[in-house]
Protein backbone atom coordinates (compact mmCIF):
# COMPACT_ATOMS: atom_id res chain seq x y z
CA UNK A 1 0.00 0.00 0.00
CA UNK A 2 1.32 3.44 -0.97
CA UNK A 3 2.08 6.04 1.65
CA UNK A 4 -0.59 8.48 2.76
CA UNK A 5 1.51 11.41 1.52
CA UNK A 6 1.61 9.97 -1.97
CA UNK A 7 -2.11 9.28 -1.81
CA UNK A 8 -2.77 12.92 -0.97
CA UNK A 9 -0.86 14.02 -4.06
CA UNK A 10 -3.03 12.01 -6.41
CA UNK A 11 -5.80 13.60 -8.41
CA UNK A 12 -9.41 12.62 -7.89
CA UNK A 13 -9.38 10.70 -11.14
CA UNK A 14 -6.31 8.71 -10.13
CA UNK A 15 -7.88 7.88 -6.79
CA UNK A 16 -11.10 6.87 -8.53
CA UNK A 17 -9.16 4.56 -10.85
CA UNK A 18 -7.44 2.91 -7.88
CA UNK A 19 -10.74 2.63 -6.01
CA UNK A 20 -12.33 0.89 -8.96
CA UNK A 21 -9.53 -1.68 -8.74
CA UNK A 22 -10.54 -2.34 -5.15
CA UNK A 23 -8.24 -0.02 -3.19
CA UNK A 24 -10.53 1.04 -0.39
CA UNK A 25 -7.96 3.42 1.07
CA UNK A 26 -7.90 5.44 -2.13
CA UNK A 27 -11.64 5.80 -1.92
CA UNK A 28 -11.33 6.85 1.70
CA UNK A 29 -8.93 9.58 0.59
CA UNK A 30 -11.68 10.80 -1.75
CA UNK A 31 -14.12 10.70 1.17
CA UNK A 32 -11.71 12.77 3.22
CA UNK A 33 -11.43 15.33 0.41
CA UNK A 34 -15.12 15.67 -0.31
CA UNK A 35 -17.07 14.91 2.85
CA UNK A 36 -17.06 18.52 4.07
CA UNK A 37 -18.29 20.06 0.78
CA UNK A 38 -20.93 17.36 0.40
CA UNK A 39 -22.06 17.84 3.98
CA UNK A 40 -22.18 21.63 3.49
CA UNK A 41 -24.23 21.21 0.31
CA UNK A 42 -26.68 18.87 2.02
CA UNK A 43 -26.90 21.12 5.07
CA UNK A 44 -27.69 24.19 2.99
CA UNK A 45 -30.22 22.38 0.87
CA UNK A 46 -31.92 20.55 3.76
CA UNK A 47 -31.29 22.86 6.70
CA UNK A 48 -30.84 20.10 9.25
CA UNK A 49 -27.52 18.82 10.49
CA UNK A 50 -28.56 15.23 11.08
CA UNK A 51 -30.25 14.92 7.71
CA UNK A 52 -27.24 16.49 6.06
CA UNK A 53 -24.98 13.98 7.76
CA UNK A 54 -27.15 11.09 6.62
CA UNK A 55 -27.21 12.37 3.06
CA UNK A 56 -23.44 12.84 3.17
CA UNK A 57 -22.88 9.29 4.36
CA UNK A 58 -25.32 7.84 1.83
CA UNK A 59 -23.70 9.84 -0.95
CA UNK A 60 -20.35 8.16 -0.37
CA UNK A 61 -21.91 4.76 0.07
CA UNK A 62 -23.74 5.10 -3.22
CA UNK A 63 -20.68 6.49 -4.91
CA UNK A 64 -18.63 3.56 -3.70
CA UNK A 65 -21.16 1.03 -4.87
CA UNK A 66 -21.62 2.83 -8.17
CA UNK A 67 -17.93 3.37 -8.94
CA UNK A 68 -18.18 0.87 -11.78
CA UNK A 69 -20.85 3.00 -13.43
CA UNK A 70 -18.78 6.17 -13.12
CA UNK A 71 -17.05 6.45 -16.47
CA UNK A 72 -15.25 9.67 -15.83
CA UNK A 73 -17.55 11.56 -18.21
CA UNK A 74 -17.85 14.29 -15.56
CA UNK A 75 -15.67 15.44 -12.70
CA UNK A 76 -15.82 13.06 -9.77
CA UNK A 77 -16.97 15.95 -7.56
CA UNK A 78 -19.81 16.81 -9.97
CA UNK A 79 -20.88 13.20 -9.86
CA UNK A 80 -20.85 13.31 -6.04
CA UNK A 81 -22.86 16.56 -6.04
CA UNK A 82 -25.39 14.96 -8.32
CA UNK A 83 -25.79 11.93 -6.05
CA UNK A 84 -26.03 14.18 -3.00
CA UNK A 85 -28.68 16.41 -4.60
CA UNK A 86 -30.76 13.41 -5.57
CA UNK A 87 -30.61 12.18 -1.99
CA UNK A 88 -31.53 15.66 -0.77
CA UNK A 89 -34.50 15.68 -3.08
CA UNK A 90 -35.63 12.34 -1.65
CA UNK A 91 -35.21 13.67 1.87
CA UNK A 92 -37.23 16.80 1.05
CA UNK A 93 -39.98 14.69 -0.45
CA UNK A 94 -40.08 12.58 2.69
CA UNK A 95 -40.08 15.51 5.07
CA UNK A 96 -42.22 17.89 3.06
CA UNK A 97 -44.65 18.56 5.87
CA UNK A 98 -42.00 19.60 8.39
CA UNK A 99 -41.32 23.33 8.45
CA UNK A 100 -37.69 24.07 7.86
CA UNK A 101 -36.86 27.37 9.49
CA UNK A 102 -37.85 29.76 12.17
CA UNK A 103 -36.96 33.40 12.17
CA UNK A 104 -37.43 35.43 15.31
CA UNK A 105 -40.02 38.10 14.84
CA UNK A 106 -39.32 41.78 15.16
CA UNK A 107 -35.80 41.65 13.77
CA UNK A 108 -35.16 44.09 10.99
CA UNK A 109 -33.16 42.11 8.49
CA UNK A 110 -32.46 45.21 6.49
CA UNK A 111 -30.78 46.77 9.48
CA UNK A 112 -28.83 43.63 10.09
CA UNK A 113 -27.61 43.56 6.54
CA UNK A 114 -26.64 47.20 6.75
CA UNK A 115 -24.67 46.47 9.92
CA UNK A 116 -22.55 43.92 8.14
CA UNK A 117 -19.12 43.80 9.76
CA UNK A 118 -16.26 45.01 7.63
CA UNK A 119 -13.09 43.38 8.90
CA UNK A 120 -12.11 42.34 12.42
CA UNK A 121 -15.29 41.10 14.09
CA UNK A 122 -16.04 42.08 17.68
CA UNK A 123 -18.28 40.00 19.93
CA UNK A 124 -21.17 42.18 18.81
CA UNK A 125 -20.24 41.68 15.20
CA UNK A 126 -20.24 37.95 15.73
CA UNK A 127 -23.75 38.09 17.14
CA UNK A 128 -24.89 40.18 14.20
CA UNK A 129 -23.10 37.78 11.87
CA UNK A 130 -24.85 34.79 13.41
CA UNK A 131 -28.20 36.57 13.09
CA UNK A 132 -27.44 37.49 9.52
CA UNK A 133 -26.41 33.93 8.77
CA UNK A 134 -29.77 32.74 10.11
CA UNK A 135 -31.67 35.28 8.05
CA UNK A 136 -29.80 34.43 4.89
CA UNK A 137 -30.54 30.78 5.60
CA UNK A 138 -34.21 31.58 6.15
CA UNK A 139 -34.45 33.61 2.95
CA UNK A 140 -32.71 30.85 1.00
CA UNK A 141 -35.10 28.22 2.33
CA UNK A 142 -38.07 30.11 0.98
CA UNK A 143 -36.68 30.00 -2.55
CA UNK A 144 -37.92 27.32 -4.92
CA UNK A 145 -35.65 24.34 -4.57
CA UNK A 146 -34.10 24.66 -8.03
CA UNK A 147 -33.18 28.31 -7.56
CA UNK A 148 -31.77 27.57 -4.14
CA UNK A 149 -29.68 24.68 -5.41
CA UNK A 150 -28.28 26.73 -8.29
CA UNK A 151 -27.25 29.51 -5.90
CA UNK A 152 -25.72 27.05 -3.41
CA UNK A 153 -23.67 25.30 -6.08
CA UNK A 154 -22.44 28.61 -7.43
CA UNK A 155 -21.83 30.56 -4.25
CA UNK A 156 -20.50 27.87 -1.92
CA UNK A 157 -19.04 25.29 -4.26
CA UNK A 158 -17.67 27.45 -7.07
CA UNK A 159 -19.15 25.35 -9.83
CA UNK A 160 -19.21 26.87 -13.29
CA UNK A 161 -22.61 27.39 -14.88
CA UNK A 162 -21.89 24.46 -17.15
CA UNK A 163 -21.14 22.23 -14.14
CA UNK A 164 -24.32 23.42 -12.44
CA UNK A 165 -26.24 22.55 -15.59
CA UNK A 166 -24.62 19.10 -15.61
CA UNK A 167 -25.25 18.43 -11.95
CA UNK A 168 -28.82 19.65 -12.10
CA UNK A 169 -29.44 18.03 -15.44
CA UNK A 170 -30.71 21.15 -17.20
CA UNK A 171 -29.61 23.38 -20.10
CA UNK A 172 -26.89 25.94 -19.44
CA UNK A 173 -29.22 28.91 -19.91
CA UNK A 174 -31.70 27.39 -17.46
CA UNK A 175 -28.99 27.11 -14.85
CA UNK A 176 -28.16 30.79 -15.30
CA UNK A 177 -31.79 31.86 -15.23
CA UNK A 178 -32.53 29.87 -12.07
CA UNK A 179 -29.61 31.44 -10.33
CA UNK A 180 -30.46 34.95 -11.45
CA UNK A 181 -34.09 34.60 -10.45
CA UNK A 182 -33.09 33.30 -7.06
CA UNK A 183 -30.70 36.16 -6.50
CA UNK A 184 -33.39 38.65 -7.48
CA UNK A 185 -35.78 37.25 -4.88
CA UNK A 186 -33.06 37.39 -2.25
CA UNK A 187 -32.32 40.96 -3.27
CA UNK A 188 -35.87 41.97 -2.43
CA UNK A 189 -35.63 40.17 0.88
CA UNK A 190 -32.14 40.96 2.03
CA UNK A 191 -31.30 44.40 0.68
CA UNK A 192 -32.65 47.30 2.67
CA UNK A 193 -34.04 49.85 0.27
CA UNK A 194 -36.05 53.00 0.84
CA UNK A 195 -37.61 52.27 -2.49
CA UNK A 196 -38.94 48.90 -1.34
CA UNK A 197 -40.08 49.15 2.25
CA UNK A 198 -43.06 46.88 1.64
CA UNK A 199 -40.85 44.20 0.13
CA UNK A 200 -38.75 43.83 3.24
CA UNK A 201 -41.74 43.28 5.45
CA UNK A 202 -42.80 39.80 4.31
CA UNK A 203 -39.47 38.48 5.60
CA UNK A 204 -40.79 38.67 9.14
CA UNK A 205 -43.75 36.53 8.43
CA UNK A 206 -42.18 33.17 8.56
CA UNK A 207 -43.45 29.87 9.69
CA UNK A 208 -42.35 28.97 13.17
CA UNK A 209 -40.68 25.83 14.23
CA UNK A 210 -42.94 23.56 16.27
CA UNK B 1 -27.26 44.80 -28.01
CA UNK B 2 -29.56 47.71 -27.29
CA UNK B 3 -30.70 48.92 -23.93
CA UNK B 4 -33.95 47.05 -23.96
CA UNK B 5 -32.38 43.65 -24.69
CA UNK B 6 -29.71 44.12 -22.08
CA UNK B 7 -32.24 44.99 -19.38
CA UNK B 8 -33.95 41.70 -19.92
CA UNK B 9 -31.00 39.51 -20.70
CA UNK B 10 -30.71 38.06 -17.24
CA UNK B 11 -28.71 35.13 -18.53
CA UNK B 12 -26.01 37.50 -19.67
CA UNK B 13 -26.17 39.49 -16.44
CA UNK B 14 -25.71 36.28 -14.44
CA UNK B 15 -22.61 35.44 -16.47
CA UNK B 16 -21.33 38.97 -15.92
CA UNK B 17 -21.99 38.82 -12.20
CA UNK B 18 -19.89 35.68 -11.85
CA UNK B 19 -17.19 36.62 -14.34
CA UNK B 20 -18.19 33.91 -16.75
CA UNK B 21 -18.65 36.02 -19.82
CA UNK B 22 -16.35 36.77 -22.70
CA UNK B 23 -14.48 40.07 -22.91
CA UNK B 24 -16.78 41.18 -25.70
CA UNK B 25 -19.86 40.45 -23.59
CA UNK B 26 -18.34 42.26 -20.66
CA UNK B 27 -17.74 45.39 -22.71
CA UNK B 28 -21.31 45.41 -23.96
CA UNK B 29 -22.72 45.01 -20.44
CA UNK B 30 -20.47 47.64 -18.90
CA UNK B 31 -21.44 50.09 -21.64
CA UNK B 32 -25.07 49.43 -20.90
CA UNK B 33 -24.65 49.75 -17.13
CA UNK B 34 -22.95 53.09 -17.61
CA UNK B 35 -26.11 54.39 -19.25
CA UNK B 36 -28.85 52.51 -17.34
CA UNK B 37 -29.19 53.51 -13.68
CA UNK B 38 -31.78 50.81 -12.95
CA UNK B 39 -29.57 47.99 -14.22
CA UNK B 40 -26.48 49.47 -12.54
CA UNK B 41 -28.33 49.61 -9.24
CA UNK B 42 -29.62 46.08 -9.76
CA UNK B 43 -26.14 44.69 -10.36
CA UNK B 44 -24.86 46.58 -7.34
CA UNK B 45 -27.56 45.12 -5.14
CA UNK B 46 -27.03 41.63 -6.46
CA UNK B 47 -23.38 41.98 -5.48
CA UNK B 48 -24.55 42.99 -2.05
CA UNK B 49 -26.77 39.90 -1.93
CA UNK B 50 -23.77 37.77 -2.79
CA UNK B 51 -21.87 39.39 0.05
CA UNK B 52 -24.77 38.58 2.42
CA UNK B 53 -24.77 35.00 1.21
CA UNK B 54 -21.18 34.64 2.31
CA UNK B 55 -22.42 35.06 5.87
CA UNK B 56 -24.28 31.79 5.80
CA UNK B 57 -22.12 29.43 7.75
CA UNK B 58 -22.40 25.68 8.04
CA UNK B 59 -22.08 24.41 11.60
CA UNK B 60 -18.94 22.40 12.29
CA UNK B 61 -19.63 18.75 12.53
CA UNK B 62 -17.51 15.69 13.11
CA UNK B 63 -17.88 13.48 10.04
CA UNK B 64 -15.06 10.98 9.58
CA UNK B 65 -16.83 8.57 7.25
CA UNK B 66 -14.86 5.57 6.14
CA UNK B 67 -15.62 2.84 3.73
CA UNK B 68 -14.56 -0.45 5.21
CA UNK B 69 -14.28 -3.43 2.93
CA UNK B 70 -15.56 -6.72 4.21
CA UNK B 71 -12.22 -8.39 4.69
CA UNK B 72 -11.10 -5.27 6.57
CA UNK B 73 -14.21 -5.23 8.67
CA UNK B 74 -12.83 -7.91 10.94
CA UNK B 75 -9.19 -6.97 11.23
CA UNK B 76 -6.57 -9.63 11.83
CA UNK B 77 -6.22 -9.29 15.59
CA UNK B 78 -9.92 -9.82 16.07
CA UNK B 79 -10.04 -12.74 13.70
CA UNK B 80 -6.99 -14.39 15.21
CA UNK B 81 -8.38 -13.84 18.68
CA UNK B 82 -11.68 -15.32 17.62
CA UNK B 83 -9.83 -18.32 16.17
CA UNK B 84 -8.01 -18.92 19.42
CA UNK B 85 -11.01 -18.48 21.64
CA UNK B 86 -11.62 -21.86 23.22
CA UNK B 87 -15.14 -23.29 23.63
CA UNK B 88 -17.08 -22.35 26.76
CA UNK B 89 -16.50 -25.62 28.57
CA UNK B 90 -12.76 -25.30 28.09
CA UNK B 91 -12.93 -21.70 29.28
CA UNK B 92 -14.85 -22.79 32.36
CA UNK B 93 -12.36 -25.55 33.08
CA UNK B 94 -9.50 -23.11 32.65
CA UNK B 95 -11.23 -20.63 34.95
CA UNK B 96 -11.68 -23.28 37.63
CA UNK B 97 -8.06 -24.35 37.29
CA UNK B 98 -6.88 -20.75 37.39
CA UNK B 99 -9.00 -20.06 40.43
CA UNK B 100 -7.72 -23.17 42.17
CA UNK B 101 -4.13 -22.20 41.43
CA UNK B 102 -4.70 -18.66 42.61
CA UNK B 103 -6.42 -19.99 45.70
CA UNK B 104 -3.49 -22.31 46.30
CA UNK B 105 -1.00 -19.48 45.92
CA UNK B 106 -2.96 -17.20 48.19
CA UNK B 107 -3.46 -20.09 50.60
CA UNK B 108 -7.16 -19.77 50.26
CA UNK B 109 -9.33 -22.42 51.69
CA UNK B 110 -12.65 -22.88 49.99
CA UNK B 111 -15.07 -25.14 51.67
CA UNK B 112 -18.71 -25.77 51.08
CA UNK B 113 -20.28 -27.05 54.27
CA UNK B 114 -23.42 -26.90 56.32
CA UNK B 115 -22.62 -23.29 57.14
CA UNK B 116 -22.54 -22.40 53.44
CA UNK B 117 -19.59 -21.42 51.26
CA UNK B 118 -16.56 -20.59 53.36
CA UNK B 119 -13.57 -18.83 51.87
CA UNK B 120 -10.57 -18.36 54.09
CA UNK B 121 -7.15 -17.00 53.38
CA UNK B 122 -4.13 -18.86 54.69
CA UNK B 123 -3.57 -16.14 57.23
CA UNK B 124 -6.73 -16.64 59.13
CA UNK B 125 -6.27 -20.29 58.53
CA UNK B 126 -7.02 -22.74 61.10
CA UNK B 127 -9.52 -25.29 61.61
CA UNK B 128 -9.83 -24.27 65.25
CA UNK B 129 -9.47 -20.50 65.38
CA UNK B 130 -9.12 -20.05 69.17
CA UNK B 131 -6.05 -22.24 69.75
CA UNK B 132 -4.52 -20.81 66.62
CA UNK B 133 -4.57 -17.37 68.12
CA UNK B 134 -2.73 -18.70 71.14
CA UNK B 135 -0.14 -20.45 69.06
CA UNK B 136 0.14 -17.36 66.89
CA UNK B 137 0.99 -15.21 69.86
CA UNK B 138 3.14 -17.90 71.47
CA UNK B 139 6.28 -17.33 69.42
CA UNK B 140 6.02 -13.64 70.18
CA UNK B 141 5.53 -14.33 73.86
CA UNK B 142 8.33 -16.87 74.27
CA UNK B 143 11.29 -14.52 73.80
CA UNK B 144 9.66 -12.06 76.15
CA UNK B 145 9.48 -14.68 78.89
CA UNK B 146 13.04 -15.68 78.29
CA UNK B 147 14.22 -12.10 78.37
CA UNK B 148 12.26 -11.40 81.50
CA UNK B 149 13.70 -14.49 83.14
CA UNK B 150 17.18 -13.38 82.13
CA UNK B 151 16.51 -9.91 83.48
CA UNK B 152 15.20 -11.35 86.72
CA UNK B 153 18.27 -13.46 86.98
CA UNK B 154 20.47 -10.48 86.31
CA UNK B 155 18.65 -8.38 88.84
CA UNK B 156 18.88 -11.12 91.43
CA UNK B 157 22.61 -11.44 90.96
CA UNK B 158 22.90 -7.66 91.13
CA UNK B 159 20.75 -7.73 94.23
CA UNK B 160 22.88 -10.32 95.91
CA UNK B 161 26.00 -8.41 94.89
CA UNK B 162 24.49 -5.24 96.22
CA UNK B 163 23.40 -6.83 99.46
CA UNK B 164 26.95 -8.03 99.84
CA UNK B 165 28.50 -4.66 99.05
CA UNK B 166 26.03 -2.21 100.63
CA UNK B 167 26.52 -3.13 104.26
CA UNK B 168 30.13 -2.07 104.03
CA UNK B 169 29.27 1.04 102.12
CA UNK B 170 26.56 2.03 104.62
CA UNK B 171 27.79 0.42 107.73
CA UNK B 172 26.18 3.03 109.99
CA UNK B 173 22.68 2.12 108.79
CA UNK B 174 20.84 -0.88 110.16
CA UNK B 175 21.09 -3.77 107.72
CA UNK B 176 17.40 -4.65 107.77
CA UNK B 177 16.36 -1.11 106.83
CA UNK B 178 18.99 -1.01 104.12
CA UNK B 179 17.86 -4.28 102.64
CA UNK B 180 14.19 -3.38 102.80
CA UNK B 181 14.77 -0.19 100.80
CA UNK B 182 16.85 -2.05 98.30
CA UNK B 183 14.17 -4.67 97.85
CA UNK B 184 11.59 -1.98 97.21
CA UNK B 185 13.83 -0.41 94.60
CA UNK B 186 14.43 -3.76 92.97
CA UNK B 187 10.70 -4.46 92.99
CA UNK B 188 10.14 -1.11 91.33
CA UNK B 189 12.79 -1.95 88.75
CA UNK B 190 11.16 -5.27 88.04
CA UNK B 191 7.78 -3.57 87.69
CA UNK B 192 9.25 -1.05 85.27
CA UNK B 193 10.88 -3.83 83.31
CA UNK B 194 7.65 -5.74 83.17
CA UNK B 195 5.82 -2.68 81.91
CA UNK B 196 8.49 -2.16 79.30
CA UNK B 197 8.23 -5.75 78.21
CA UNK B 198 4.48 -5.52 78.00
CA UNK B 199 4.80 -2.48 75.78
CA UNK B 200 7.25 -4.32 73.58
CA UNK B 201 4.96 -7.28 73.42
CA UNK B 202 2.08 -5.05 72.50
CA UNK B 203 4.18 -3.47 69.77
CA UNK B 204 5.26 -6.83 68.42
CA UNK B 205 1.71 -8.05 68.43
CA UNK B 206 0.70 -4.92 66.56
CA UNK B 207 3.43 -5.59 64.01
CA UNK B 208 2.29 -9.14 63.55
CA UNK B 209 -1.34 -8.05 63.18
CA UNK B 210 -0.30 -5.39 60.65
CA UNK B 211 1.76 -7.88 58.65
CA UNK B 212 -1.14 -10.27 58.61
CA UNK B 213 -3.44 -7.50 57.49
CA UNK B 214 -1.10 -6.39 54.68
CA UNK B 215 -0.73 -9.94 53.48
CA UNK B 216 -4.48 -10.43 53.64
CA UNK B 217 -5.08 -7.33 51.54
CA UNK B 218 -2.46 -8.40 49.01
CA UNK B 219 -4.17 -11.74 48.76
CA UNK B 220 -7.55 -10.12 48.34
CA UNK B 221 -6.21 -7.93 45.57
CA UNK B 222 -4.66 -10.89 43.83
CA UNK B 223 -7.93 -12.75 44.01
CA UNK B 224 -9.85 -9.71 42.73
CA UNK B 225 -7.38 -9.32 39.87
CA UNK B 226 -7.82 -12.91 38.95
CA UNK B 227 -11.57 -12.48 38.95
CA UNK B 228 -11.15 -9.24 36.96
CA UNK B 229 -9.17 -11.08 34.31
CA UNK B 230 -11.84 -13.72 34.10
CA UNK B 231 -14.52 -11.05 33.76
CA UNK B 232 -12.41 -9.23 31.15
CA UNK B 233 -12.17 -12.38 29.09
CA UNK B 234 -15.92 -12.81 29.30
CA UNK B 235 -16.37 -9.13 28.32
CA UNK B 236 -14.15 -9.55 25.26
CA UNK B 237 -16.09 -12.59 24.20
CA UNK B 238 -19.38 -10.66 24.60
CA UNK B 239 -17.99 -7.72 22.63
CA UNK B 240 -16.78 -9.98 19.86
CA UNK B 241 -20.23 -11.48 19.62
CA UNK B 242 -21.80 -8.04 19.54
CA UNK B 243 -19.43 -6.92 16.76
CA UNK B 244 -20.28 -10.02 14.81
CA UNK B 245 -24.00 -9.35 15.30
CA UNK B 246 -23.59 -5.69 14.23
CA UNK B 247 -21.73 -6.83 11.19
CA UNK B 248 -24.42 -9.33 10.30
CA UNK B 249 -27.14 -6.71 10.78
CA UNK B 250 -25.25 -4.24 8.57
CA UNK B 251 -24.69 -6.80 5.88
CA UNK B 252 -28.31 -7.89 5.93
CA UNK B 253 -29.44 -4.25 5.71
CA UNK B 254 -27.23 -3.66 2.72
CA UNK B 255 -28.82 -6.49 0.84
Amino acid sequence: MESAALQMAWTDDELVARSVQGDTESFNELVLRWERPIYALAYRVLGREDDARDVCQDTFLRAFRGLGAFKGQAKFSSWLYRIALNLCRDAIRRERRTPLVAVSEGVDVGELAAQQPSSAPSAEDLVVQAELSRHVAAAMRRLPEEQRTAIILKEYHDLTFQEIADVMGCPLSTAKTRLYQGLSVLRRELIPGERRPAEVAPFRKVEKQP
Amino acid sequence: MNRHESCHDKVLLASYLYNECSDAERRVIEEHLAGCAACASEVEELRSVRSSLSQWKVPERELGFRIVSRQDERPMPVISRRMWTPPWWLQTAAAVLLFATAAGLAQIEVRYGSDGLVVRTGWSKPIAPAPARVSESAPAEAPWRQELAALEQELRSELSAASAARPTAAASRPASQNEEGLLRRVQALIDQSEQKQRRELAMRLTDVVRDVDIQRRADQMRVQQTFGQLEGQTGIAVRDNRELLDYLVRVSQQR
